[in-house]
């Protein structure tokens, strides 16, 4: 790896992977299944456990 | 193509943005800005959260709505944009060779470059946590990228190592996007970013932040699975006996940025230690005459707005650099950190300048104090001028003026110094 340690060329090389393989960025891994980077879309992890932030937030 | 320029911008941030339009509004003429990504604004399109623009537009605006109006102007001033352009080397006398997919090789002949880059964020390797290297380690700017430009969530159960901006900010975004942020640790007893980013991202979000505390173990063979977490003593040494595990799938790290100076020095600029930016005069001048630096390449800023107002410096005295307008003086000035000063910028002060008021000096405090004095003392000991702060921290850059009445011909050394008021 170079000098930013994959900070600024992660995202675009997972972008490549996944397009080049066609495959979901989901499953792009580091080193085989069990160790993909990401782990949901956005927005999926409120739609499974159903928290709205707002209601929780005390003013 | 047009290959000779006046002015040759390195980056399309916030900084290089500032210096083309003010460069141009100050009647320089040709002007090319070069930028690696596909668009312009830096890091600003990835930081969608409010505040910036607070000083600089006095209102508050997201960091995208903040590079737009930037971008938008830019647009009516016949400034020549290369993007998906990475320039490659600068040479003293002023040639840049570049590359891109269109055009290939580039070899750009200028009368002014103005070093824009940037900066990028410290890594687990330059703090050197013990543990194995599974997948769920990500800069906090990283995380930031995936989540508000990709659209995807880089985990669920977080834990953070730093308090400085980006990683409060991560915080916050990610516990709104349903993540659950078990702690934000801190190395040392105080944040090290703004205090109002504490307050919003982490107080505001029952977000637990823990002073003295640091990383120990990273966990996991695929994935992060857990953190050892310890108190640190005086020495930022673990103390034996305070370990506790964390479980989480994912570490961020919002550990420090690096000025971007592999060009810079390339060219054979001399960085300062303290700030790894070149070293300037008040025109942000290396020294190499007509190689300027602002921005977080020069030294990291805290607010994007204060990185616009360096750039704009630049923008000015670039037109009268190329004018060939400038007096200097018989010596520059030169100016120290004294107590608790980690650095100050400018670091010298060349020119006379018919009608200056002030010059407005930039530093960053090496540790937190309450009321405190900033005195500005000469090369004999006698306090110049005195600026009283209520609070000193390390996360927000103090400025302080000096006045030019100060400045007499024998003047040769400033120190800033703090002082208990």
């Amino acid at each position: 790896m170079g000098r930013c340690q994959g900070g600024f060329c992660s995202p675009k090389v997972l972008k490549i992977l996944s397009e080049e393989l066609k495959i979901s960025p989901l499953k792009v891994s580091k080193k085989g299944p069990g160790s993909e980077i990401l782990k949901t879309k956005t927005k999926e992890i409120i739609k499974e456990t159903g928290v709205k932030f707002k209601d929780e937030i005390r003013v | 193509m047009k290959l000779e320029y006046d002015l040759v911008i390195i980056g399309g941030g916030p900084a290089g943005l500032a210096v083309a339009l003010e460069a141009r509004r100050n009647t320089v003429k040709d002007i090319l800005l070069l930028e690696r990504d596909k668009y312009l604004g830096g890091i600003l399109p990835q930081c969608i959260h409010n505040g910036f623009g607070v000083q600089y537009f006095k209102e508050e605006l997201t960091g995208p709505e903040y590079a737009g109006r930037f971008i938008t102007k830019l647009k009516d001033c016949q400034i020549d944009v290369k993007k998906e352009t990475m320039v490659i080397n600068i040479t003293t006398d002023k040639r840049i060779i570049a590359i891109n997919r269109d055009d290939g090789l580039l070899y750009i002949k200028t009368k002014a470059v103005v070093l824009a880059m940037g900066c990028r964020e410290r890594t687990r390797e330059a703090i050197a946590v013990p543990g194995s290297r599974p997948a769920g380690i990500f800069t906090a700017g990283t995380a930031q990228r995936y989540i508000n430009i990709e659209g995807y969530m880089p985990g669920r159960e977080v834990v953070v190592l730093g308090s400085g901006d980006i990683g409060m900010i991560m915080a916050r975004r990610m516990t709104l996007e349903g993540a659950r942020v078990k702690a934000v640790l801190e190395i040392m007893p105080f944040s090290t970013g703004l205090i109002r980013n504490k307050v919003q991202c982490l107080d505001d979000f029952n977000i637990p932040l823990k002073f003295n505390h640091t990383i120990t173990r990273i966990e996991g063979g695929k994935r992060v699975e857990k953190v050892t977490v310890a108190q640190v003593d005086k020495h930022l040494q673990a103390i034996p006996g305070t370990e506790e595990e964390i479980s989480c799938d994912t570490v961020l790290l919002s550990v420090g940025l690096i000025p971007e100076n592999e060009l810079t020095s390339e060219a054979g600029i001399k960085l300062d230690p303290v700030t790894r930016g070149p070293i300037v005069n008040e025109n942000r001048e290396t020294e190499i005459e007509g190689i300027f630096a602002c921005g977080n390449v020069l030294h990291v800023h805290d607010l994007a707005d204060f990185v616009t107002e360096e750039g704009e410096i630049v923008g000015r005295v670039v037109g009268e650099y190329l004018k060939g307008n400038r007096k200097f003086r018989s010596q520059p000035i030169k100016i120290f950190p004294g107590d608790n000063i980690a650095y100050v910028v400018p670091q010298h002060i060349d020119f006379i300048v018919p009608g200056r008021k002030k010059i407005k000096l930039f530093m960053r405090v090496k540790k937190p104090e309450e009321r405190v004095k900033i005195n500005l003392i000469d090369d004999k000991g006698r306090v110049l001028t005195a600026y009283k702060k209520r609070i000193v921290t390390p996360g927000e850059m103090v400025s302080v003026f000096l006045p030019e009445v100060l400045l007499d011909d024998k003047l040769k050394n400033i120190t800033i110094s703090i002082k208990r008021d």
